[in-house]
């Protein structure tokens, strides 16, 4: 699984974090590291949790191709 | 009120008025209808039944387009371009414009980068104890009266002992600065039509803040005026008049918003005491239940201005027009959250717009979060039994953030400070 943060819609509202810590880690004032990176299906869960928790919509999870 | 399907803005050529146009609602104004007046959440989901958006003439020189959908709502959020904050006001301008409320980006981030660190996550949960301190404080001066009413004697102390604290404001002035706030915030156009009490409370505000600022240039503290004094915009110094402003906004912000919220929550709670014993027996279940309330209780009415002629939401907008965003509408919008005139803690998802979206998503959300969460678990610890001594005196408000204006309770006097 794939796992996308994109920091240009971010807006810090950190509710991923407050979902799902492990994977999703804030900086500073509380925005979330952008990341792009392959995760355990068995992370899918909490990931796709914490994307429906992101009011902005930056957080996208996929099946790799 | 009218619902004039023929007046919406015909196309070139269309000699028949379209029957799915946006609907006029003449002068429709939300701080006075009488619908909202009478139950706003359920007012805005009424209004949301009926239509996707409406169109209000109440400015005159610019149509108000009223957005209720969620997704409507925070596409025009995020879409800064389009939508410009340069005004927040859906009638006339801010006296002075608002800092870093009323700018756009690029410029605004140049003063939000002031306000994003003093409030960050981190440093607010360091405030944790003392937050934590003053609200047991509060409740214990009114657990033995046995009755209180609810919105001045704590909702509205609560955020505001914890703001003042934050922003290095006297604490001792704190019931001058909320009677302040109030006048600011909810003397409407019908009240206080030249603006002058308005402008006059905002004045001592300012002043208020001014004096603080002072007497920080002699004797520092750790706090967010003075971030504000040692901070640097393009390489230079904030001017007065830019900390003030800025000063002013936060103070507006932190004061009355999670009051509302917090008053709200409790009326409901005082009718609820199912919800009630399980939030004081499961307090692992306060933070779920915080986002829900936010989501419940959504307060906020922002607005923004149209920058170009365009078609949104199905409004034939110009520019120079204004749109309000009724967070309210937003989040109890069925396409977004099922059930959503149900109350549920353990709602999942819940990404309601409590806080906004996009570049101006409210600061204080982390602060707002703790305080709602420490008063939760508090209050019940000390007193977990409570009801609505009298409804009858209750009214609703409704403009830039909506609330209730007393919430009176009693509870057995059997709990000791």
């Amino acid at each position: 699984m794939r796992v996308y943060v994109d920091e240009h819609v971010c807006a810090g509202h950190a509710r991923c974090n407050a979902v799902a810590g492990e994977l999703f880690e804030l900086d500073d004032i509380g925005f979330a590291l952008p990341i792009d990176r392959e995760i355990a299906p068995a992370k899918a869960g909490a990931a796709q949790m914490a994307a429906n928790a992101c009011p902005e919509g930056a957080i996208t999870v996929e099946e790799n191709l | 009120m009218t619902v004039n399907h023929r007046a919406a803005r015909q196309e070139v050529g269309d000699q028949v008025a379209n029957p799915d146009a946006v609907p006029l609602r003449a002068r429709f104004d939300h701080a006075t209808d009488p619908q909202l007046l009478a139950g706003s959440f359920d007012g805005w989901t009424a209004l949301r039944g009926e239509s996707r958006a409406f169109r209000s003439d109440l400015a005159g020189t610019y149509d108000l387009w009223y957005l209720l959908g969620y997704d409507d709502i925070r596409t025009a959020l995020q879409d800064y371009e389009l939508f410009s904050s340069r005004s927040v006001q859906y009638l006339g301008d801010s006296p002075s414009r608002m800092l870093p409320e009323e700018l756009d980006p690029p410029e605004h981030a140049k003063y939000r980068r002031l306000l994003n660190e003093p409030l960050a996550p981190n440093a607010v949960r360091v405030r944790e104890p003392q937050i934590r301190a003053h609200c047991v404080s509060l409740i214990k001066d009114i657990a033995a009266r046995g009755e209180c009413d609810f919105l001045a004697d704590f909702a509205q102390k609560f955020p505001t002992v914890v703001f003042m604290d934050l922003m290095g404001l006297p604490v001792e002035k704190t019931r001058e600065f909320i009677d302040r706030a109030q006048v600011v915030l909810h003397e409407t156009g019908e009240s206080d039509p030249d603006f002058a009490r308005r402008g006059a409370a905002a004045m001592q505000i300012i002043g208020d803040i001014a004096a603080a600022a002072e007497a920080h240039k002699a004797e520092p503290r750790d706090d967010i005026i003075n971030r504000l004094l040692t901070s640097a915009i393009d390489d230079r110094p904030l001017s007065d008049e830019e900390l003030y402003q800025l000063g002013f906004l936060l103070y507006l912000a932190g004061l009355d918003t999670v009051a509302n919220v917090l008053t709200y929550s409790f009326g409901y709670l005082a009718t609820h005491p199912d919800l009630r014993a399980t939030l004081t027996n499961s307090p692992e279940l306060i933070p779920g239940a915080v986002e829900e309330f936010l989501r419940f209780f959504s307060i906020a009415t922002t607005v923004r201005v149209v920058t170009r002629d365009a078609e949104f939401a199905g409004c034939p907008m110009k520019a120079g027009d204004r749109i309000v965003l009724p967070t309210a509408s937003a989040a109890r919008d069925e396409t977004q959250f099922t059930e959503s005139g149900v109350f549920r803690p353990d709602r999942m998802p819940n990404r309601h717009l409590a806080f906004g979206a996009g570049p101006h998503r409210c600061p204080g959300s982390h602060l707002a979060r703790l305080e709602l969460r420490i008063a939760l678990e508090e209050w019940h610890r000390i007193i977990p039994d409570y009801e609505i001594t009298d409804d009858a005196g209750i009214r609703e408000h409704v403009g830039p953030v909506a609330g209730l204006t007393a919430l009176p309770l009693r509870w057995p006097p059997a709990h000791p400070a």
